[in-house]
C-alpha cells in the first residue's frame, strides 16, 4: 500500500523546549497520549489533536539532530506537508522548520521552508539561519552546493514573498474543501442523471456541446463588437452578428460532436 | 465607429483576418525565429496598413512620402509572395502529374490564376486601393 514518507528538521531556539518537544513526538509516535500531553502542557499548552492526527500519521520516530529535531513519520497518500504540525508549533516557541514529503504514489518530493512563523524561499532561509544548511542537508551536501550556484533541491517550494504559514494553511484547506465540493458535484449531477434515466456519458456530451456552443455565440458577439465600433456600416455589422449569433454556435457545436464521434 | 472605414473596407478586413488567422494557425509557435515566418507576417500586414492609410487624408507632406514606401513595401511583398506561391502551386502541380493518377487533370494557368487571386484577393484589393491613392502622389513628385 502507498503511503506518504514525511521529514520535519524542527529547529527552536531554547533546547529545554527542544527537549520537550522531543520527548511529547516520542509518546505520540509510541502512543502513550497521556505523557505526550505532559510535555505538550510543559511546551505552553499545545493541543495534541491540532498537533497529530493519530487516524493518518504513523510509524513516527523522533531524534535530536544537532541543534534540532528530526520527525519522521508516514501517512496516507492523501497527506500533505503537515501545516496545521507546524502553525501549532510555531505558536509554541518553535523558531524555524524544513518539511519534506515523498509523495510515494508520484514518487515525487515536495519540501517547504519556514522561519519564524513565516513560509520563505529556501535562500532566504538559510540566508537567515546559515548554520542550518549542514544541519538539514548534511555537511558532505554542503560543500557540493557550495561549488554550484544556489540552486533549491528539486522539489522545494518558494513563495513570491513570505507568507505567514497560517495563511498557507487557510489557502491549502480552501483548495482541498472546493475540490471536494466539485467532486461532490459532479458525483451529485451524475446521481441525479442516472434517476432521471439520463446516462452519466450523455451528460457530459451534452455539456461539452452546450459549451462549444456558447463558445459559438461569444465569437459572435465579440465580432459585432469589435465590426460596429471600428467600420461604418452600423446595420450591416448587426446583422451579420445576428446570422453569426445562428451560425457560429451551431457550427462549433457540430465540430464538437464530430471529434467526440471520432 | 471609431475609424473612418467605410463599410466594404470593413468587409475587406474581416477577409483579411480569416485569411491571417489561417496563416496563423498553420505556424509552428515553437519554431522560433524564421525569416520566411516573418516575411509571411509581414505580407499580411503592410496590406492591411495600407488598406488604413486608404480611408485617411494624409494632409502632411511626411505622410504622404510615408504612405507611398509603404504601398511599395506591400506591392514588392505581394508581388513576391504571390510568385512564390505560384511556383509552389505548379511544384505540387508536377508531384502529382509524376504520381500513376490517369485521371489527375492539369491545373489550367487561368484558372491557377484565379485561384492564386481568390486567395490572396484581400492582401491584392488592399495594394490595388494603395495604388489608387498613391498614384496622384506619384505623379506629382514625377513633375517636380
Amino acid at each position: 500500500m502507498s503511503q506518504n514518507a514525511h521529514t520535519l528538521h524542527l529547529f527552536f531556539d531554547d533546547s529545554m523546549q527542544t527537549k520537550y518537544c522531543q520527548l511529547m513526538f516520542h509518546h505520540l509516535c509510541t502512543g502513550n497520549l497521556e505523557k505526550a500531553q505532559r510535555f505538550a502542557n510543559d511546551l505552553g499548552g499545545i493541543d495534541l489533536a491540532a498537533l497529530w492526527d493519530s487516524q493518518d500519521f504513523f510509524n513516527g520516530s523522533v531524534q535530536a539532530k544537532d541543534r534540532g529535531l528530526q520527525l519522521k513519520f508516514e501517512s496516507s497518500t492523501h497527506a500533505g506537508i503537515p501545516l496545521r504540525l507546524l502553525e501549532t508549533l510555531f505558536a509554541h516557541g518553535l523558531r524555524s522548520a524544513v518539511a519534506e514529503v515523498f509523495y510515494d504514489q508520484v514518487g515525487e518530493t515536495e519540501r517547504m521552508h519556514f522561519d519564524k512563523g513565516l513560509w520563505v524561499t529556501h535562500r532566504e532561509f538559510y540566508e537567515r539561519n546559515p548554520a542550518l544548511r549542514a544541519v538539514v542537508n548534511g555537511p558532505q551536501e554542503v560543500s557540493e552546493a557550495a561549488d554550484r550556484s544556489d540552486d533549491p533541491p528539486e522539489g522545494t517550494r518558494n513563495p513570491r514573498s513570505p507568507v505567514p504559514i497560517a495563511r498557507v494553511r487557510e489557502q491549502q484547506e480552501e483548495k482541498e474543501r472546493e475540490g471536494r465540493e466539485a467532486a461532490e458535484a459532479v458525483m451529485d449531477l451524475f446521481k441525479g442523471m442516472r434517476e432521471s434515466g439520463v446516462s452519466p456519458v450523455k451528460g457530459i456530451i451534452g455539456v461539452l456541446l452546450l459549451r462549444a456552443a456558447f463558445k459559438g455565440l461569444l465569437h459572435a458577439v465579440l465580432f459585432t463588437v469589435v465590426t460596429v465600433l471600428l467600420f461604418k456600416g452600423f446595420w450591416l455589422w448587426m446583422s451579420l452578428g445576428l446570422v453569426l449569433a445562428v451560425v457560429l454556435p451551431l457550427y462549433y457545436a457540430n465540430s464538437e460532436r464530430e471529434s467526440l464521434r471520432s | 465607429m471609431l475609424t473612418r472605414i467605410e463599410w466594404w473596407g470593413g468587409v475587406i478586413f474581416v477577409l483579411w483576418a480569416v485569411l491571417y488567422g489561417m496563416y496563423l494557425r498553420s505556424a509552428d509557435k515553437n519554431a522560433g525565429f524564421d525569416w520566411g515566418r516573418l516575411f509571411g507576417h509581414l505580407y499580411y500586414l503592410a496590406p492591411a496598413v495600407v488598406l488604413v492609410g486608404y480611408f485617411y487624408p494624409l494632409d502632411r507632406p511626411w505622410l504622404r512620402h510615408a504612405y507611398l514606401g509603404l504601398v511599395a513595401v506591400a506591392l514588392l511583398l505581394a508581388v513576391v509572395g504571390l510568385v512564390q506561391e505560384v511556383l509552389e502551386l505548379r511544384e505540387s502541380d508536377g508531384k502529382d502529374k509524376d504520381k500513376e493518377e490517369e485521371d489527375a487533370e492539369e491545373t489550367g494557368p487561368v484558372m491557377l490564376a484565379v485561384g492564386v487571386f481568390l486567395a490572396n484577393a484581400p492582401v491584392l484589393v488592399a495594394c490595388g486601393l494603395g495604388c489608387y491613392k498613391a498614384w496622384p502622389m506619384v505623379q506629382q513628385l514625377l513633375q517636380r
